[in-house]
């Protein structure tokens, strides 16, 4: 019984986990991404894959943030804060300003646009092209 | 005054706009070093004209800034940051860092046109900004090889992906013209110009090693009242080949670099190697630093080791005593280690702690450690503590 109770239980954790996924606009000219290649545009190391130019977005929801920070790019908060002083205060970028969930909606209807989400916010008119 | 009046105008027009066409940020670094050491003077760099020597000084690492963005068009933005800190005179004062017009099309390319920052180092495009780094200082021993910070010119940078590795490649082109204060010297003044500046810098790596290489070449001329004296009375004593040979005027003057960073499961390791070679008067000199740090969430100490040493011996009997002083003061030689740690407050602050111990090896002292006495060759023990921001 405790171990019908526990593997539920893990059943249960699992399926509320957030899982974060990358994803543009359905008529987008990218298809999909490698895990490198959305590192590199979110760290504003290149802007254009492909022959085609990505502008990613970032979300104002703090803990999915943080979520696509650590488990996407491989950093703390405390490195990206770093990172983006430096290249914010090198005039090299200007950090992208956070937006609202209906922010990204609206900017999503613009092709090659990119961002990320749980998946389970995930809708017609978008598709996925990188997931973990 | 008129710089400091110009920065707040500039900072009123920016407040008063409700144009999104302009950003404005601020920086700053609130600090206090300790140097136990009264026979000699530490200081950030050589434009500072005092520095901590067994007291504490709260000037030497504190700065202001203010960074204004105005987009002209998607592509077209004119950037300019301008800071105040204590230097030259002794008080404080407000300068134009740096300004350009920059085109970014994001197409992987990006053009600036303008006052620039010359991409020497890892950081030395952002060496005023403490928050975006881990120690309180670049290491002297490398960083202060080349003591001059921006030109004006041009610059281009391309980057972009081979498989999984970025690689940017960064070039430069301009000249530039500064003036060192000399304090021990009767407050003469080393005038510098440096023509044809020019740079290729490529890094290439991953989110995990990164390796760099700089090619710097410029033609330098230096000159100051004393300089004048002396090589034009090489001159008329028809010493022109010893004048030729020592005389800063129009000579090619290189500086290679080449930098390993590794972030790798909160290690944190970075080593840079840099040469100097001007065939002047200016001792040629390479010297090198390792860091190494663990990244305890929030909390990250660090350990690192820097020297810096000439390429020939200093000490040369040219049969003019005026060449031989000049010739001998030119070794600066010093090796340094530091132990401190950073601590990230939030997303705005950051704090750290440092305990530098320098011991110089040069005949007049080290690296921007002016001597107040006989040049004793005695280890500095430096405290510093920082308070970083932006916004």
């Amino acid at each position: 019984m405790k171990i019908n109770l526990l593997i539920l239980l893990t059943v249960l954790i699992t399926s509320i986990k957030a899982e974060i996924i990358i994803v543009t606009n359905k008529n987008s000219d990218i298809n999909s991404l490698s895990h490198e290649a959305v590192k590199y545009l979110y760290l504003s190391k290149v802007n254009k894959i492909d022959n085609v130019i990505i502008m990613p977005l970032l979300s104002e929801d703090d803990s999915l943030h943080k979520k696509f920070v650590k488990e996407i790019l491989n950093k703390n908060i405390e490195q990206y804060s770093s990172y983006w002083a430096r290249l914010v205060f090198t005039g090299r970028a200007a950090i992208p300003r956070k937006l609202s969930k209906k922010e990204i909606k609206q900017k999503l209807m613009e092709k090659n646009t990119i961002t990320y989400m749980d998946k389970k916010d995930m809708n017609k008119n978008w598709k996925i092209i990188y997931e973990e | 005054m008129k710089k400091l009046a110009l920065i707040l105008i500039f900072i009123v027009i920016n407040l008063c706009a409700q144009d999104s066409k302009l950003d404005l940020k601020f920086f700053g670094t609130l600090g206090a070093v300790y140097n136990n050491n009264s026979d000699y003077k530490f200081r950030e760099n050589p434009f500072q004209k005092d520095g901590a020597s067994n007291s504490l000084d709260i000037y030497t690492d504190s700065i202001l800034g203010v960074q204004s963005t105005y987009k002209l068009n998607d592509d077209l933005s004119f950037i300019f940051q301008g800071i105040a800190k204590k230097e030259y005179d002794g008080e404080n004062k407000a300068s134009i860092d740096w300004g350009y017009l920059k085109y970014d099309s994001k197409e992987n390319f990006i053009f600036k046109l303008g006052k620039i920052r010359i991409p020497y180092y890892k950081n030395s495009n952002n060496q005023n900004i403490g928050y975006s780094k881990l120690t309180i200082r670049e290491p002297i021993e490398v960083y202060g090889q080349v003591p001059l910070s921006t030109y004006n010119g041009i610059e281009f940078i391309y980057s972009n992906m081979i498989n999984k590795y970025f690689y940017s490649i960064q070039s430069i082109y301009g000249e530039t013209t500064f003036d060192t204060p000399l304090y021990s010297n009767n407050g003469d003044v080393l005038r510098t110009k440096i023509k044809e500046v020019r740079s290729l810098n490529l890094t290439l790596g991953n989110d995990i090693i990164e390796g760099r290489a700089t090619y710097l070449y410029g033609r330098s001329s230096t000159t100051s009242n004393s300089l004048e004296e002396l090589f034009t009375g090489l001159r008329i004593a028809n010493l022109d080949e010893l004048a030729d040979k020592y005389e800063m005027d129009n000579k090619v003057s290189q500086y290679y670099s080449l930098g390993m960073f590794i972030d790798y499961n909160d290690f944190i390791f970075s080593s840079e190697y840099g040469e100097r070679q001007v065939n002047a008067f200016y001792a040629n000199l390479h010297g090198f630093y390792a860091s190494l740090g663990y990244r305890f969430l929030s909390f990250i100490p660090y350990i690192s080791y820097a020297q810096v040493e000439m390429d020939e011996q200093t000490v040369v009997d040219t049969g003019v005593d005026g060449l031989n002083e000049l010739l001998k003061v030119q070794n600066l030689a010093q090796n340094s280690t530091n132990i401190g740690f950073k601590y990230y407050i939030n997303e705005n602050f950051d704090l750290k702690f440092e305990y530098q111990r320098i011991q110089p090896k040069g005949v007049y002292g080290g690296f921007y450690i002016d001597s107040t006495n006989e040049y004793p060759n005695s280890r500095l023990d430096i405290y510093s503590f920082v308070i970083d921001f932006v916004f």
